[in-house]
Order: C-alpha cells, then structure tokens, then sequence
C-alpha cells in the first residue's frame, strides 16, 4: 500500500454505517477513485466491498497491486 | 473602501474629475480629493475606515513626485510599514495608503506581491510621467479604464468614464457573449465597448507615447500580472497529512480574520448567511477577538429561500447582537432598476437585489464595514460544479454503467426537481460532454445551458465568437499537469468569482449603500494555502469543504456542519411578474426599447413574455429564469448607459471635506 493511498483511507468516512444505501457506496467510490487515481469495476461497488477499510485493502490490492 | 478616478491628459479638465466623483457619491460619502498637474488628475471619494482624520487622498509622498489614489485595503499595513521605516521611510499618517506610497517607491513592482489586501489603486509618477494601475490577486475592488487617441480615464466604476461626453457608449458583443455564456465578461473585457479592466491579480503601465517632448499625440499601456491561481502538479502535493493541513488552515484563517476584523477604525459587522463559511468567521471573531459582533443576515419571505433558522440558531450560539432583513419577491422587483445601475453589467440572477438591501440594512445600523464568507466555494471547492464535475469524472470512466449513474442523486439535494427524482433526464444532460481530456469539462453543463439565451439575440458577429473556446486557451499551459478539481477550480476563479460573485453580488452591492466587505478566505496565506492542497482535502469524494469543516468543526453547531450545501438563492422571474408588475418592466420590454437597445429579438422576447405573465413566473426552470433576468438586465443597462449617459438623480458633488492640490492653476 503506498503511502498516499494509505492516508487516503484514513481519511475516508469508514466503515459504512448498518443501514447504508447505494448511494452512500457510490459516494465513497468516486472518494476511491478520485483520490487513488484507480477504476473500480462495477462488481466491487458495493457495502461489502467498500464497506471497511480492510475490504477496500483488497479492492487496491486486486486493482492496483498496491500491497 | 472608497471611489477612484483619474485622467491622463494636456492640462486635465478638473471638471471632467469633479464629474466623475459625482458620479460615485455612494462609493466615498466621507470626504474627496482632487490632485492635478500638466499631465494628470486624479480623483478619490473617501470612505473612511483607517486613520479617519488622516487618511485623505489623493496622498503624495514627501517631495511630492508620486501620488496615489487608492480603494481598498492593505490589510498587513502595519507589517510593511515598519518594514519600510528600517528602510529609511518616513511617515506623516497612520493610514495604509502612504504605505503603499513608500513601498511603490521601495520595491517598485515587488510591491504587489507583498500586498495582503483588496485594492484598486493608481500610482502617478510626476516627473516620469508614468501612470501605474493596480487590481487585487482575486478582483475584490474594480478599476476599469479608457484608451482615447489624447486621453486615458480610469475610474472604479464605468459610470464615472461616461461623465466624459467625448466617449461613445455602445456594447461590446463579445463582452455580451462572455456573459451570457460564463455569467460574466473575462477581464480585460467588459460589456462596454472601448471600455476595459485591469484583470484581477495585474499591474499596468501607463506612458506617454512621446516621453519628453512635452505633448502626448497618445498614451501607452501594458498589463502584465503580478500573481495568477496556481496549483501543483497532480501528484506532488505536500504536504499530504489532512489533520497537518487542517491545523495550519486553522492558524492562517484565524489571522486572516483578526487582520479584517481589527484593523479599522470604525466598528466592523459580519454577515450570517446561514451557511458554513459565515458561521466560521463570525465564530472565529466570537472566540479569537474580544470585541462585540454585531451580526447581519438575508432572510426571504418565500420559505423556498429562506434560511433564517440556520442564521438565527449560529447567532444565538454566539451571543450576538442579531439584526435580520425580510426581502419580498416585490422588494427585488421594485430595487432591481437601481441593482442593474450599480451592477453596471447583465445579470442573469436576481440574487444581487437583496444583496443590495442587506447593505441598506447595515448601513443604517450605523455600520460600513462587514465580513463575510465570500470566496470560501471557490477555494476550498463548495460549488455544487465541483461535485457534479467530480461525479461526472466518476461517469465518465465507465459511461455505459447504469450503476454508475444512478450517483447523481448525489447532486442537488435541495432542488425541487433533483436530478434523483428525475433520472433519465439526469443521465442525459449530465452524461454530456464527458471527454476526461477536455481542460473546462468541469464546466460544459453550465456554458452550455447558460449559452442558450444566445438563439434570443439577434444575429451579429460577435455574438458567435467562440467565448468558451478563448478561455480555455488562455488556461496556463501548466494546467494540464494539474488535476481536474484544480482546473474547474481556475476557472472559476477567473470568470464567476471576479465577474460576478465579488463584483455584481459583491463590491457593487455593498458600496451602492456605502459599506465595505472583509473576505478572510480570499487572504493571500489562505489562498496560497489552499491552493497548495491536495484535492481530495478540499472535496473528499462528493464531500464539499471538507478540510474546512474537519479546522473548524468544534466552533459550529451540527445542524449547520452537517447541513447539505445550499447555495444562495433569490426568487427570479416571479419577482417581477407573480403580482402586480412593476412600471419599468413594461417600459424596457416594449417592442420600441427592444428595437432600440439591438439585443435581442423582439419576437423572442414577446415570446417569453406570453411565458412569463401566464405562470407569473413561479416555478419556471432554470434556463427560462436567466432568460427573463437577461433581457431585464440587459434592457435596463441600455437605458440607462447607452440611450442614457450614465448619469443619475443620485450624483452628487463630491463630498466634504474636499481638497483640491492644483498645479495647473498654482502656476
């Protein structure tokens, strides 16, 4: 993980809350992909994949190779 | 904050000055001055915030070779003055004017940058014979000027150049274009033909063609800046650390505040929008000065627009002495005839009416001086465009995703007919002009709808010129190492905010009752500041303002920093149409003022008129509302600038006390 891309997360409004919507994931992908300079497939949209930080972890590391 | 002219001519016509000073009586109601020698005469209107019994201008330095006419602030004026006294300066006043004397003498160019403040000024070398014009970083104060063949006019405000009955009066098509394109002309244009600005963040040089040989057959001039909005290459931010930058953006808005809040001689008010960036820096005044804030807010009578509960719970969270005006959609039509005169340009909001009346409000509360939150959207990225841009960006990396489309209920939460409710609509119009590479996508949508009251006008050449395309060529070529927010954020800086937001909605409003307004956020360090950040500090994803809210959020309440950002907003069309219309509205739309004025097509208009007057014009759209606004604006700039000469039953001699320094008739 770079180090940019590990401040980023921490400034990220994470985890997700219980009951958040499509919109609130949406929201927090453009936030990803603005601030990491990546491009999500439409797959990882979602709670479970963006929810918390150690899942969007993974998302980076798929994408990116940013372990 | 005061007005400025001046002339540049063979024995200047002192009664050409005194005219150009009647003409801006609400700009200096606290006294005037009139310098003239072979060459040159300048003019100022004073109203007086700093060293009140000193400070009258036009101000020479000791051997009087160099003289200035000056409106605005520097604020770091105490700083720079004991600067230059270890230099050897000499000081008569306690006034920022001769600081800036002595320092044009010091650091010549150099000065400009080492100004934190708002100002248009005019520095007259006499023995060079060399005139010197400055503007602030961001155009806070306005200075427009004249080239004629043996005569050169500056002024504040274009009024003041049409007391000269030697200037023809006409539009400028391409000035007409640019605002009804952006909103506003790009400086140097203005919409007056012949008649020009000196650009925000700019100095010019005026001279005698001929140096030396006693007359002038013409006056020379080059604008050149002295500062521009400039960002970092994407990537090489730093430094990069949120909490480092919230911190320090803390430390540099606190001073900034405290400079504009305390240095003055007079008591200073601040506005309470009902928003986050007013709360801020009246919280900041509340918590970091000890001196009682008097607190000023807009409120509507139309529920749609009103934010009073926001205003009233800020004030009563700190304790201030809280005064409110109701504004009625018929306030706006009765006052906008007066906004357009002081406006001095088209304007496709009604929003700068009750702007105006808010001004009133303080003025006769016994106060000529105000912060505001201005300037905080444009550098730290609260504009709803910057949201929509970054979503779009997010569109446009997988355009033919129906997930991905469905984010733009993200926008506009506030509008009746948001694009969530409406989403087809939505996908079509915001998934336009998509292109990444493309330097003003950020901006597409709202050129494009805005340019659509250009099919209203009758045909012309300038009228076609490809305004968008000019502006986007005149982006520094560093731009495209910057990253998007940084780009929309330079557009902005150069088209609405000095064209618009700080001049129509800004200092014009403001001065036509007498009162100057105070911006912290667009403070050098501030601005430096911000502009040195990473993106994602300012808008983090879709959240607007964020390093701002995350510096500042123990000293405002939840409901306003957890509220979603509404813009301001006034009642439009239906101010002049919901109940009974105001007499001028039916003078300038008549078919004959149509005609005259050459603008727009008189069928177009009756067209939008039928419109208008069967809905009252409640609940139009958007593009219908800036059409009816145009056309008003528009017709009543033609009233009273082009068929009329400027003048109005609100000129008045300069004021008293007046001094006159003449070395014409001293001779």
């Amino acid at each position: 993980m770079t180090t940019v891309n590990r401040r980023v997360l921490d400034e990220l409004p994470l985890p997700l809350g219980p009951g958040a919507g499509i919109l609130d994931v949406l929201a927090l992908a453009v936030a990803v992909e603005d601030a990491c300079g990546v491009t999500l497939p439409d797959s990882f949209l979602t709670a479970e994949h963006l929810g918390c930080r150690e899942s969007i972890e993974a998302v980076l590391s798929s994408e990116l190779g940013d372990t | 904050m005061c007005g400025i002219v001046g002339v540049l001519d063979e024995v200047p016509d002192i009664g050409l000055v005194t005219r150009m000073l009647s003409r801006v009586p609400h700009r200096g109601p606290d006294g005037s001055g009139i310098y003239r020698d072979q060459n040159a005469a300048l003019g100022h209107a004073r109203l007086s915030i700093i060293d009140v019994t000193g400070g009258a201008q036009p101000m020479s330095n000791p051997d009087g070779s160099v003289w200035v006419t000056f409106n605005g602030e520097i604020f770091n004026y105490v700083e720079l003055r004991e600067e230059l006294r270890a230099c050897g300066h000499r000081f008569q006043t306690a006034s920022d004017t001769e600081v800036i004397v002595h320092a044009w003498e010091e650091w010549g160019r150099e000065c400009f940058t080492r100004f934190n403040g708002q100002w248009a000024l005019a520095i007259w070398e006499r023995d060079a014979r060399r005139l010197i014009l400055s503007r602030d970083r961001l155009g806070v104060r306005p200075l427009y000027y004249r080239q004629q063949a043996n005569r050169f006019l500056f002024a504040s405000e274009v009024k003041s150049i049409f007391a000269d009955p030697t200037v023809s009066r006409g539009f400028d098509w391409v000035g007409l274009a640019e605002t009804l394109t952006f909103w506003s002309t790009i400086a140097p244009r203005t919409v007056f033909d012949g008649i020009k600005q000196v650009p925000p963040g700019h100095w010019a040089v005026v001279s005698a063609s001929r140096p030396g040989s006693g007359t002038h057959s013409s006056w020379s001039m080059e604008v050149r800046p002295y500062w521009q909005p400039n960002f970092p290459r994407q990537g090489t931010e730093e430094p990069q650390d949120l909490e480092v930058n919230a911190s320090t953006l803390r430390e540099r808005l606190i001073e900034a505040v405290q400079l504009r809040f305390l240095r003055s001689d007079v008591p200073v008010g601040a506005y309470l929008s009902g928003g986050i960036d007013s709360a801020i820096t009246a919280a900041v005044i509340a918590k970091y000065t000890d001196a009682p804030l008097r607190t000023f807010s807009l409120r509507f009578a139309d529920f749609d627009f009103d934010e009073g509960p926001f205003q009233e719970a800020m004030a009563r969270r700190l304790g201030t002495e809280h005064e409110q005006i109701v504004v009625h959609a018929s306030d706006i039509g009765a006052n906008f005839p007066e906004v357009v005169r002081h406006s001095e340009t088209p304007i496709l909001r009604a929003a700068p009416a009750p702007m105006f009346l808010l001004s009133g409000l303080v003025r006769d509360s016994g106060y000529k001086v105000v912060v505001t939150g201005e300037g905080a959207d444009e550098v730290f990225a609260g504009y709803d465009l910057f949201r929509e841009a970054r979503l779009r960006e997010f569109l446009a990396r997988n355009p033919e995703s129906e997930l991905r489309s469905r984010a733009l209920g993200l926008l506009y939460p506030w509008m009746p007919r948001s694009p969530g409710q409406a989403p087809a609509f939505a996908r079509e119009f915001f998934g336009r002009n998509l292109d990444l590479t493309d330097p003003a996508q950020s901006h597409r949508p709202r050129w494009d709808s805005t340019s659509a009251l250009l099919r209203m006008t009758v045909p012309h050449p300038g009228l076609g010129v490809d305004v968008a395309g000019e502006l986007v060529r005149r982006m520094p070529a560093a731009q495209g190492s910057w990253d998007p927010l940084s780009r929309a954020q330079w557009l902005e800086m150069t088209s609405l905010l000095p064209g618009y937001i700080l001049s129509s909605q800004g200092d014009r409003m403001l001065m036509a009752h007498s009162v100057e307004g105070r911006f912290p956020f667009l403070d050098r360090e501030v601005v430096d500041l911000a502009g040195r950040l990473p993106s994602r500090h300012k808008l983090l994803g879709m959240d607007e303002k964020h390093i701002l809210k995350r510096a500042f959020a123990d000293l405002l309440p939840d409901e306003i920093l957890s509220r979603p950002k509404q813009p301001y907003r006034s009642p439009d069309a239906a101010s002049f149409f919901a109940g009974g219309v105001p007499t001028w509205v039916n003078e300038v739309v008549s078919t004959d003022a149509v005609l005259a004025a050459g603008v727009f097509q008189p069928s177009a208009v009756e067209a939008l008129l039928d419109k208008v007057r069967r809905s009252g014009g409640v609940r139009m759209g958007n593009t219908d509302n800036m059409r009816v606004l145009a056309v008003l604006s528009t017709q009543l700039l033609h009233r009273e600038f082009i068929a009329g000469d400027g003048s109005s039953p609100a000129d008045r001699p300069p004021a008293q006390p007046m001094t006159v320094i003449d070395h014409v008739t001293a001779r």
